[in-house]
């Protein structure tokens, strides 16, 4: 029980509800939920809602006049989206303030956060890139053979593509390994730039547990062949093998955790990633 | 607090409105994605399937079926299964594109004129998750039934 923090402000609360917090002040809010079970149980079961909320409206009905309407809409949910998360924010901080993230979990937070900058500042990169070839076509080059130009007529974008893993029924996740390897094969052959991560909670972490994975050769090899591939696996859940069945998950190495795996999986959609469940 | 009470109320105003729109769904983009091979589960997808129609309209949607791993054995039942046949064959007339994974046909090296129902060059795809990812970054909606 640590009672010396600052309590949360309403300016924080509104500054989380709107993004503006710094990566750190995120961090810490991040880590104040994912502290407290229950609470990012309910986080999950709030997000999950507003997940399919928003995806029965990723495709919000294109009438030519409606498009300040569909503006709105958006504005509406994205409002709504903020508001679940500050509610559930307000939740985690009544219920779980006095207990202190651990180092370990904030040492996480800020390498995913980290992670996240990197990711931005080279979608960064590769946009200036785009509109470099765009200010080339504008003037009537014809697009060069050179690397950039082929890249980028390739793959206009970087393709992203979540794998959601959360059974350890043999064949399907065999399967699941199977379809992984295909696709980047496929991506690397075609020479597009893709980043591919597999997360898997629930049941699904069994495949990323050192003593009890049926192919830990075969993830080791697979990380080390693709750099573009990562393994997540959902920390909530190792709490659960732990609570419940008193397991502590030891994961194969190179394999990353994340706080919640229904979360990573909202914020990666947020994030433009396509979303496979195997 | 008063500025989150005034999100409240904007966000509550905010669903009322959609769900009173949401009687005319106006164009659809959307993927559907098979690869178990249990059959009753396979069954209840093409009903699905065929309830989205019937709600959105054949003429507004850009509906496809992408198969890989297991899902291939809808269409190796749809073979066999006058049931299963008829199915598919009503939402082919509908619109619905089937399309099959490259990957799995040569794993499980079938042969897909004789094995797999109604399968042309053109219904093949060169990577069942890497189409699923591509019509995503279209617009499509990705459902698993």
């Amino acid at each position: 029980m640590k009672k010396d923090r600052p309590t949360i402000s309403d300016e924080f609360l509104s500054a989380f509800v709107d993004n503006q917090l710094t990566q750190e002040e995120k961090a810490a809010a991040y880590d104040q939920i994912s502290e407290n079970k229950e609470i990012n149980m309910q986080i999950c079961e709030l997000r999950k809602v507003s997940d399919l909320v928003r995806l029965a409206y990723a495709n919000p009905p294109a009438a030519p006049d409606a498009q300040e309407k569909s503006i709105a809409k958006s504005f509406q949910l994205n409002i709504a989206a903020c508001l679940l998360a500050g509610l559930t924010l307000v939740l985690g901080v009544v219920l779980g303030w006095n207990l202190g993230p651990t180092q370990e979990a904030r040492a996480l937070l800020a390498e995913h956060d980290k992670m996240k900058i990197d990711h931005t500042q080279m979608s960064q990169r590769h946009k200036k890139m785009t509109a470099k070839m765009t200010a080339g076509n504008m003037v009537g080059q014809q697009i060069s053979n050179d690397a950039a130009a082929t890249d980028i007529k390739a793959s206009p974008e970087q393709i992203k593509i979540l794998i959601h893993l959360n059974s350890n029924e043999i064949e399907l996740v065999q399967e699941s390994l199977d379809a992984l390897e295909n696709v980047l094969k496929y991506y690397r052959k075609t020479g597009q730039r893709a980043r591919i991560e597999m997360v898997a909670n629930g049941d699904g972490i069994t495949l990323l547990r050192k003593d009890v994975s049926p192919f830990p050769e075969r993830i080791k090899r697979m990380q080390q062949e693709y750099d573009n591939l990562t393994f997540v696996a959902c920390q909530n859940s190792m709490d659960r093998l732990k609570d419940e069945r008193g397991i502590v998950a030891k994961l194969i190495p190179g394999v990353v955790v994340i706080d919640s795996g229904m979360a990573q999986l909202m914020r990666r959609q947020d994030q433009g990633w396509a979303y496979i469940r195997v | 607090m008063k500025k989150l009470i005034a999100i409240a109320i904007m966000a509550a105003l905010g669903f009322g409105v959609t769900v009173a729109n949401a009687g005319s769904y106006g164009k659809q983009k959307v993927v559907y994605h098979i690869n178990y091979k249990k059959e009753k589960r396979q069954f209840g997808a093409l009903r699905n399937i065929q309830n989205h129609i019937n709600a959105v309209g054949k003429e507004n949607l850009d509906l496809r079926v992408v198969m890989h791993g297991g899902g291939y054995t809808l269409l190796q039942r749809a073979n066999t299964d006058p049931n299963m046949q008829s199915k598919v064959v009503s939402l082919k007339k509908q619109g619905i594109k089937f399309n099959i994974c490259a990957n799995t046909i040569r794993g499980k090296k079938l042969n897909y004129k004789n094995d797999l129902y109604d399968v042309e060059q053109a219904d093949i795809v060169p990577s069942g998750v890497a189409e699923l990812a591509h019509l995503q970054a279209k617009g499509f909606t990705y459902i698993k039934p």
